[in-house]
């Protein structure tokens, strides 16, 4: 009968967008576009550090050197190795490779014919197998040929430790910035209830249970914080989706940048960032709201 | 509904009871000095005195938005020294408070704002509609109803939040000033609008400056400084000497 019949919805006592809380809302969300740009990269460079790791791990580079004597040393190292139980392959490097490699040293002009370059033999052994360097040169030695093994340990010391200082850095980096989400996000709570601090007030005066009020604002600052996460967290993805495009062509391990297209681990781990502020929000007003009820409210 | 005239009314008949009361605020002096007083249940009462006097004050210890610095305060029977902060909420349900102020939420329209304290205490909007509705045509806001508090006059804002402070059918109504920001005939139209809440049972107590809204047989109390008197002649409707 009445006018209200085409009132379909009560009007929320919190609206979800007020323009009061725009400008934090902002700061929130690039603090979450990094944030989530940081923990992505902190995740690849693990895993980019890994498959490194492995393929220096798990290969030797024999260098051989032809003598006047054994012009085919190259092919008696080979023959050597392949003997070898735990070696999977051995690939020599194309000698005009070698060469280009030489090039920024030496110029264009050819080498004589008499200086013979060394032939580089790159092996890959069975991972987890130490291969003992000592013992296979001298096996070389004895069969007379002139053959050096690097396990490339001194460069994979090298960069362990600036894989180690990256992490670290990026780890303090990722800390650094949630830290500031986690105090804006309380910042933001504290202003935000103090600008609806009649509202706490009325409910409280007519008769809301401290819950009611609570669970309001808790599920309020709850959202916001999630869609601030959630709009960084997705700018960041498609960010780095577009990053992905233009680097795709770059040498298959140089990947710096975290690759949102391998699998669904980054986009699961990128959705943490709003979880996660969505929960600080929630868990902090609900906190505030209490605090003020009991504080102020109930002398 | 009136109480009985002959004063040996059960305790629950006491709609509050106040022995010597003191209160401060702060470290600061005392603002109001060892009152002591009985509103019956159903009784129409006035609390005037002077700008400063702590006619707010006393009400602020009714509606439980302040403790006493000393004495004892009963509500409804209890002694809210001893409420347990949980059973707050269900004793404010029991009163409507209306401020100066009036505490309107602003971005909520009149019929959300009245219709506030029952959507609190989670009844269904199906069920409280009408009610509201109804109530804000009685006291004249009916085509009003889904402005927001910045949109209406003085006079409007405080028909509002009287009836945000009357739509759960208190017990007790406190009233701060109700009439302080309208002229004389709205003034005395929500008198009316309070006597008729009365002659349903509510208790009603109303701080004013304006001895002129006084109704005949209503209770008038003057504070002065923080002392309370009450009228010898009180028939023993309304607030009493304890
Ligand atoms: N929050 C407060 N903190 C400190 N002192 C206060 C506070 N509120 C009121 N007072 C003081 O308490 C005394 C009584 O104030 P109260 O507001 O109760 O008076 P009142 O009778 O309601 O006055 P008015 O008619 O002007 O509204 C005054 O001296 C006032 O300054
Ligand atoms: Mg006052």
């Amino acid at each position: 009968m009445s006018e209200t019949d085409n009132w379909d919805k009560a009007q929320p006592l919190l609206p979800a967008n007020s323009p009061q809380d725009r400008p934090m809302f902002i700061i929130l969300m690039i603090l979450a576009f990094l944030a989530t740009l940081s923990l992505l990269s902190i995740k690849s460079s693990f895993s980019t550090a890994k498959s490194w790791q492995a393929e220096l791990q798990n290969t030797l580079t024999v260098q051989v050197i032809p003598t006047v004597e054994i012009p085919d040393a190259a092919e008696q190292v080979k023959s050597i190795l392949e003997n070898k139980p735990d070696v999977i392959s051995i690939a020599e490097l194309d000698p005009e490779y070698s060469a280009s490699l030489l090039a920024p040293w030496l110029g264009e002009t050819p080498l004589p014919d008499d200086i013979q370059l060394p032939a580089l033999l790159s092996v890959s052994t069975l991972p987890g197998q130490e291969f003992d360097i000592d013992v296979l040169e001298t096996e070389f030695n004895q069969a007379g040929l002139n053959a050096s093994v690097d396990n490339h340990q001194q460069w994979s010391t090298d960069f362990k430790k600036s894989v180690l200082a990256v992490q670290t850095l990026a780890i303090l980096a990722f800390i650094l910035i949630f830290t500031a989400i986690a105090t804006a996000i309380v910042f933001a709570t504290r202003a935000g209830l103090s600008g609806r601090r009649m509202l706490i007030d009325v409910l409280h005066q007519i008769g809301a249970a401290p819950d009611y009020t609570a669970k309001l604002f808790s599920r309020r600052f709850a959202l916001s914080g999630f869609k601030a996460g959630l709009f960084g967290a997705i700018a960041a993805l498609i960010i780095l989706f577009f990053l992905g495009l233009i680097t795709a062509g770059a040498v298959g391990s140089m990947k710096f940048i975290p690759d949102i297209k391998s699998g669904p681990a980054n986009i699961l781990l990128a959705a943490l960032i709003p979880v996660v502020m969505a929960g600080i929000a929630g868990l902090s007003a609900w906190r505030t709201v209490l605090k003020t009820l009991f504080d102020e409210v109930y002398p | 509904m009136s109480s009985h005239p002959l004063s040996t009314q059960p305790e629950d008949e006491d709609s509050i009871r106040f022995e010597h009361v003191g209160m401060r605020y702060g470290r600061g002096e005392e603002v109001l000095n060892d009152v002591s007083f009985t509103l019956k249940k159903g009784s129409m009462n006035f609390l005037t005195g002077p700008s400063g006097a702590g006619k707010s004050s006393l009400l602020k210890l009714m509606y439980l938005n302040m403790r006493p610095s000393r004495g004892l305060i009963t509500l409804f029977g209890q002694d809210t020294s001893q409420i347990d902060i949980g059973a707050i909420p269900v004793l404010k349900r029991r009163m409507g408070v209306v401020l100066q102020d009036f505490r309107l939420i602003q971005h909520l329209n009149v019929f959300e704002n009245v219709a506030l304290p029952l959507r609190v205490a989670g009844v269904k909007r199906d069920a409280y509609q009408e009610n509201v509705v109804s109530l804000l045509k009685w006291v004249g806001l009916g085509d009003r109803m889904r402005a927001l508090p910045p949109t209406l006059s003085g006079g409007e804002k405080q028909r509002a939040a009287i009836a945000r402070a009357v739509i759960s059918k208190p017990e007790i109504l406190i009233a701060d000033e109700p009439t302080g920001n309208v002229d004389m005939e709205i003034g005395k139209r929500l008198i009316r609008l309070f006597s008729e809440l009365n002659r349903l049972g509510t208790t009603v107590i109303i701080a004013t400056h304006d001895l002129s809204l006084i109704p005949s047989g209503a209770t008038h109390m003057t504070l002065n400084n923080g002392v309370l008197t009450i009228p010898e002649n009180d028939n023993g409707s309304g607030a009493a000497n304890v």
